[in-house]
């Protein structure tokens, strides 16, 4: 987007971004509650969500004259907040190395496998038997960032790959990577946790894989 | 255990079949809607003659559907949306019409 809205003389003289302002607002403040979730997504906490939120928001109007008309200011948005949600992360020396091998033909095959063995211990009915909101929930905080994201942007925000990859300033191959490999564990930290809560009887070999995870 | 398979444009005769671990390869990538109509169709037709295949995708398609039903709602809120007004005046912005809070989309 260009300056082309701000006026360049009276009476907008006394705020010369008059135009470029009411069209932040419509545009990106618009998108607050979705900033919103996405941010406590990221954070997991509310103080921290809103601290990022209004840091992104700041970030965005000091770079709106970067956006292009037409773009989807929520995932441009979405973008500023995952970056500066990781340089925050990164200042605070937290940073987490970021894991990339998972070939993602391979974890799809994983899921499957994992799938498999799970019927095969009886455990094929897990979502009968439990409500697995709350344990995907912590499941989600456990993930690394990196993979959470990809996993929040795809099935939370329902953004294609492609999107996520803009969103994330990844290739496409590394979202696939990351998500097919965060449902994977998802998959496995869910199954764990009904062995857990003793929905299913521990056996030597579920009481290894999970304490693999 | 069902899974719903979307319609293909692709002509029966056209779809080439493939394997179990192909189809298991594809698996997100179809659930995701991801993969070219030929792909797709591919994988549909594996799907619809095999017994083994279907429960791993159902699984995995309950699974993405439950983690999307786990989306933190938030409501509008004119705490978070005058406290971002406020850090942005700062910064030289002025709102449209000050004062108003205009609930956004949700």
């Amino acid at each position: 987007m260009t300056e082309e809205g701000t006026p360049s003389v009276t009476p907008a003289q006394a705020a010369p971004n008059l135009g470029r302002d009411a069209r932040f607002e419509r545009e990106v403040l618009s998108c607050l509650p979705d900033l919103s979730r996405f941010a406590r997504s990221l954070t997991h906490d509310a103080t921290d969500a809103d601290d990022l939120v209004q840091e992104s928001c700041l970030l965005a109007y000091r770079g709106y004259h970067t956006f292009r008309q037409g773009d989807d200011a929520r995932r441009w948005l979405f973008r500023i907040c995952r970056n500066s949600f990781f340089r925050q992360r990164s200042r605070a020396s937290r940073f987490e190395p970021i894991d990339d091998a998972g070939d993602p033909a391979a974890e799809s095959l994983a899921m499957a496998y994992g799938h498999l063995a799970a019927v095969q211990r009886g455990e094929g009915d897990l979502f009968d038997r439990i409500d697995v909101g709350p344990a995907i929930n912590r499941a989600l905080r456990e993930l690394p960032s990196s993979f959470r994201v990809a996993v929040v942007l795809v099935d939370m925000e329902e953004l294609s790959y492609e999107e996520a990859a803009v969103v994330a300033g990844v290739p496409v191959g590394t979202i696939r990577s990351r998500l097919f490999r965060a449902r994977r564990l998802l998959q496995d930290k869910l199954f764990a946790h009904a062995r857990d809560a003793g929905i299913y009887p521990a056996t030597c070999a579920t009481k290894k894989t999970a304490d693999n995870q | 255990m069902t899974i719903t398979l979307p319609e293909t444009t692709v002509p029966t005769s056209a779809v080439a079949a493939i394997d179990c671990a192909t189809a298991v390869q594809r698996l997100w990538d179809y659930l995701d809607a991801e993969l070219d109509a030929s792909h797709m169709a591919e994988v549909e037709a594996h799907l619809r003659g095999c017994s083994e295949c279907g429960p791993h995708f159902a699984f995995a398609r309950k699974l993405a559907e439950q983690i999307a039903a786990s989306r933190t709602a938030v409501e509008p809120c004119e705490a978070l949306h005058e406290r971002v007004v406020a850090a942005l005046a700062a910064e030289g912005f002025r709102r449209a019409r000050p004062g108003t809070f205009d609930p956004p989309r949700v």
